[in-house]
Parts: C-alpha cells; sequence; structure tokens
C-alpha cells in the first residue's frame, strides 16, 4: 500500500472517529418535540449512560410503562456495576424518561 | 375427633404459629435495613426479554459442522424482576440456547445500602466487562469475543472453548457495592463464593456440560466453593467515562477436590460520546491429572528435572472500538486471540504452545423498534489448524 494511500486511510477513520465522539447523542429524544435545555442535557446524559451496557432502543421500546416502573429500572441500572450513575445522575435520567414517556403520544400507558 | 387427629391438628398449630413467627422476623429484619423512600410504589414487576437468530456460515470448508456450530443458531431470553420495596428486589431469567432451556438468573437481591448489597441464588458472578452485555440484544456482534466464548468460535472442541465462557451461571451468594467519592470518581467492588466449574476425577481441563447436566445435577460437585472478586475504578466526567478493573477467581473442579485452577483478569473500557473501546486480558492456570501413566496420557515427556508438569495455561484477550454512524448504524472492529501453554493429551490436535487470532468486522443497522440486523466477518487465524473465514448474519432483538 502506498504511502499516500495509507495515510488517506488512516484521516478517513481519524475523521470517522471524531465526528463520532463530537456527536451529540439524540436517540433518546428521536422523534420527540422540541424539548426545553435542561431536559435535551438530560437526555444526553441519560444516552451516554445506558449506550455503555446496552442500545439506546431498549429504553425506546419500553416506553408506556409508567412512571413508576421507569423508576425501578433507573434504580435497577444505577446498582449495576460500574454503571456509572450516581444518585444524582438517578434523578435526572429519570427526568429525561419522564418526558420521553409523556412524548409518546401513541404509546398506552401502564401496560405490563 | 380421634387422638391421632387431635395431634396432627396441635402439631399444625405449632407449625403455623412458628411459620408466622418467622415471617415477622423476616419482616422486621427487613424493617431494619432503613426506612423506605417515598415516590415509588414498594412492589412493582418490569419483563424484559430479547431474541436473536443468527446464522454462521464457514466458506472455507465444506461441511464446517465438523469444526463448528454453524448454520442457524437461536438465542431467547426472558427476564421477570419484582421489586418489594428499595431494599430487596427478586430476579428470574430463562434463556433458550444451543443447550436447551436454561435458569439464568433466579437471585435475590438485598441491599444495606449502595455499598453493600447481597446476591443469593443463581446467577453471573461478577467478572471481568463483558459478562454484563453478554445479552445478544446488549452487543453488536453475533457472537462474544474470544476469551468469553461459549460455542461460537471455529474449533471449539480442539480449544475447549474460551477462559471463562459466558454467561457463567451458578448457584451461590455474592457480596457487592460501588461508592462515589466524588461525582467523577465511583469504586465497585463483588466477592463470592459459588459452585465453580465442574470436570472429572481425572480431567485435564474443566468440562462445561457438566455445569448444565441433569445427570450431574445442578449442585457443587466437590462440596468445596470457588470463590472470586471483582475491583473496578470508574472516572467520569460528562460524557466520557474510564473504567479500569481487575477479578479473580479460584478453587478446584474435580469431586476429590485434587485439581485447582486461577482465573485472572484485567479491563479497560473508555467511552467518548457514544464511541467505545475496550479491552479485557484472562489467564487461567489450570491443574490436570496425570493419571497413572503419564507417558502414554500426554503427547510430550517430562521437563528436565524429569517431572511432567500438571499445569497448563489459557490465555485471552480482546480489542475492541464500537463507532456509530448516525442514528441507526454501529460499526465495530475486533481483535481477539487465544493462546494455550502447557502439554496435551495425546489425541489433542493442539500442541504445547498453540495460538488463535481472530480479526473481526462488523456491522448493526436497526431496523425497526429494537430490532437490528447484525453482519460481521471474521478471519481465524490458527497455529495449528488451516486458516479460516466465519460470516454471521443475525437478527436481534430486545422486548
Amino acid at each position: 500500500m502506498s504511502q499516500a494511500r495509507r495515510t488517506h486511510r488512516v484521516a478517513l477513520i481519524a475523521g470517522v472517529l471524531a465526528a463520532s465522539c463530537a456527536e451529540q447523542p439524540h436517540g433518546l429524544l428521536s422523534g420527540a418535540p422540541a424539548p426545553p435545555p435542561d431536559i435535551e442535557q438530560a437526555c444526553a446524559l441519560a444516552t451516554a449512560k445506558c449506550a455503555r451496557c446496552h442500545p439506546i432502543e431498549r429504553v425506546m421500546v419500553s416506553r408506556g410503562i409508567g412512571d413508576a416502573r421507569w423508576g425501578m429500572y433507573v434504580e435497577q441500572m444505577r446498582l449495576k456495576p460500574s454503571s456509572g450513575i450516581s444518585p444524582s445522575d438517578a434523578g435526572i435520567i429519570f427526568r429525561c424518561l419522564q418526558f420521553v414517556e409523556q412524548a409518546c403520544v401513541g404509546c398506552k400507558q401502564g401496560r405490563t | 375427633m380421634t387422638h391421632d387427629r387431635r395431634v396432627a391438628g396441635v402439631a399444625r398449630q405449632v407449625l403455623v404459629r412458628r411459620g408466622a413467627r418467622l415471617v415477622l422476623a423476616c419482616f422486621a429484619a427487613l424493617a431494619a435495613l432503613g426506612p423506605v423512600r417515598r415516590g415509588r410504589a414498594d412492589t412493582e414487576r418490569n419483563f424484559a426479554g430479547s431474541i436473536q437468530l443468527d446464522y454462521l456460515a464457514v466458506p472455507t470448508e465444506s461441511i464446517a459442522r465438523k469444526i463448528a456450530l454453524d448454520s442457524a443458531t437461536a438465542e431467547v431470553s426472558l427476564k421477570v424482576t419484582q421489586d418489594f420495596g428499595d431494599q430487596m428486589s427478586a430476579s428470574v431469567k430463562l434463556c433458550l440456547g444451543c443447550h436447551g432451556v436454561e435458569a439464568a438468573m433466579a437471585f435475590f437481591d438485598l441491599r444495606v445500602a449502595d455499598e453493600l448489597s447481597f446476591r443469593v441464588g443463581r446467577f453471573t458472578p461478577q467478572f471481568g466487562l463483558f459478562p454484563i452485555r453478554n445479552d445478544p440484544a446488549n452487543h453488536r456482534t453475533s457472537d462474544k469475543p474470544l476469551p468469553y466464548d461459549m460455542g461460537r468460535m471455529l474449533r471449539l472442541g480442539d480449544w475447549n472453548l474460551g477462559v471463562l465462557p459466558s454467561p457463567w451461571v451458578d448457584n451461590g451468594v455474592e457480596v457487592s457495592g460501588a461508592h462515589f467519592f466524588s461525582p467523577e470518581i465511583q469504586l465497585d467492588y463483588a466477592a463470592y463464593a459459588v459452585g465453580g466449574p465442574r470436570g472429572a476425577s481425572d480431567a485435564t481441563d474443566f468440562d462445561f456440560k457438566q455445569s448444565r447436566s441433569e445427570d450431574d445435577y445442578y449442585v457443587d460437585n466437590n462440596s468445596r466453593p470457588s470463590v472470586g472478586a471483582r475491583v473496578a475504578l470508574n472516572v467520569l466526567q460528562g460524557q466520557t467515562t474510564v473504567t479500569a478493573g481487575l477479578s479473580a477467581m479460584g478453587g478446584t473442579y474435580d469431586p476429590e477436590n485434587h485439581l485447582d485452577y486461577e482465573i485472572a483478569g484485567a479491563d479497560l473500557m473508555v467511552q467518548i460520546s457514544r464511541v467505545f473501546l475496550r479491552a479485557e486480558y484472562l489467564v487461567r492456570r489450570t491443574q490436570m491429572s496425570l493419571g497413572d501413566d503419564p507417558a502414554q496420557r500426554f503427547k510430550y515427556g517430562p521437563g528436565k528435572d524429569g517431572k511432567y508438569d500438571p499445569y497448563f495455561l489459557k490465555h485471552g484477550f480482546y480489542a475492541e472500538v464500537e463507532v456509530p454512524i448516525g442514528d441507526r448504524f454501529d460499526a465495530i472492529a475486533r481483535w481477539d486471540g487465544l493462546r494455550r501453554q502447557g502439554n496435551v493429551v495425546r489425541t489433542s490436535d493442539l500442541r504445547s504452545d498453540s495460538a488463535l487470532l481472530r480479526y473481526t468486522i462488523g456491522g448493526s443497522v436497526r431496523v425497526h423498534g429494537a430490532t437490528r440486523i447484525k453482519l460481521s466477518g471474521e478471519l481465524y487465524d490458527f497455529t495449528d489448524f488451516q486458516d479460516e473465514i466465519a460470516i454471521h448474519l443475525a437478527v436481534a432483538g430486545a422486548l
């Protein structure tokens, strides 16, 4: 492989990595109406924390379970090993999930 | 009423009273653990599950079944968690894999504080980074990194799987906790005693089938638990996290407690937003039974001291990078491997120092809801066999 081609490839990989690192995670707010800034920040934190262990869509498919069950989920996840979720983070993540829950007009509330 | 009936009635009343006292004592003990926080219902139940159907093709082999569990395999999991207030919960998870239906979880969690929790029942003890993501809906490739392989690797019989197949499910008790020294620093620990791996009296390695065989019962095979521990430090800064951990596990695995093993592991994960870099190294030292006539049993002779070395070392590692490209697609590149050092039985195709390196590139695209299509290609570089190519195509989703 020529030096120039190798340089191009390394630059391309570095560019993709840099773009992915800089990208604001917005998975939880996909399709939601324009959120207030504090919710946007809360959901960025929630997306980063949740993605440590599972794809963010695992959260999206659970919408409709109601606040009490979201509270239980957040607590379960906070207590997972190396969750990186502090008690104060848990409150912020819960606020995001409450917003996501309310924004889901098609979700049947309280389903199990 | 006859005398016998009267005696039976009195005995029943005594039993009921004793049972009631025991239940009250349990409630009193739980109540003494601390006040239940307000704002949540005391009893909640959550359900979760996942499905993966994977097709493994090995284009470099005409009949790959001789060296792999190829073609289509399904993995299904169904999990229910019940909260009993803030301090106690119970979880049950059923899994369907190549080996049939198994209970992957059946335990109680009792939490005194964030720094002190007890887990009792059937569970996966804390070892390394990967096992917490072992559910196929939680990781981006169809199969697992080689140190944790549980049957999807090529030449699984020759290598006897990875170093510690995941999920390692066992009966026992675990004490764990986490403490935030500051909003940026979290320290986790865990210590456990479980039944441990199993093997025959004249074993030269673990026999993983014994861990999930009705014939051998789901109980410890040698009346001695294996013990282990893990400690991990997490440094958190905004959407960037660095996690570094150390794990260890050891005990005996044969029915007479003559053959010992020790496993050690180190792991590192760096998360920058949704980009992940993960690396783990595991090593297992396993004692082999030399038998009455080692010269007939083993491929290699004794060492310079005239004695046979009864131990072999099995190393495993992986390093991977996971990069999201847009909102639907995740790309993953992984380099992993195994190395075995030590004597082998005469019938083995491995040598006294054998290695395997694997190079994987893959992607996972979200098609609908939590359903993803995973595609990955793997190049196997064996020191003792011809190189192979494997291709995985899977549909995986969460419920």
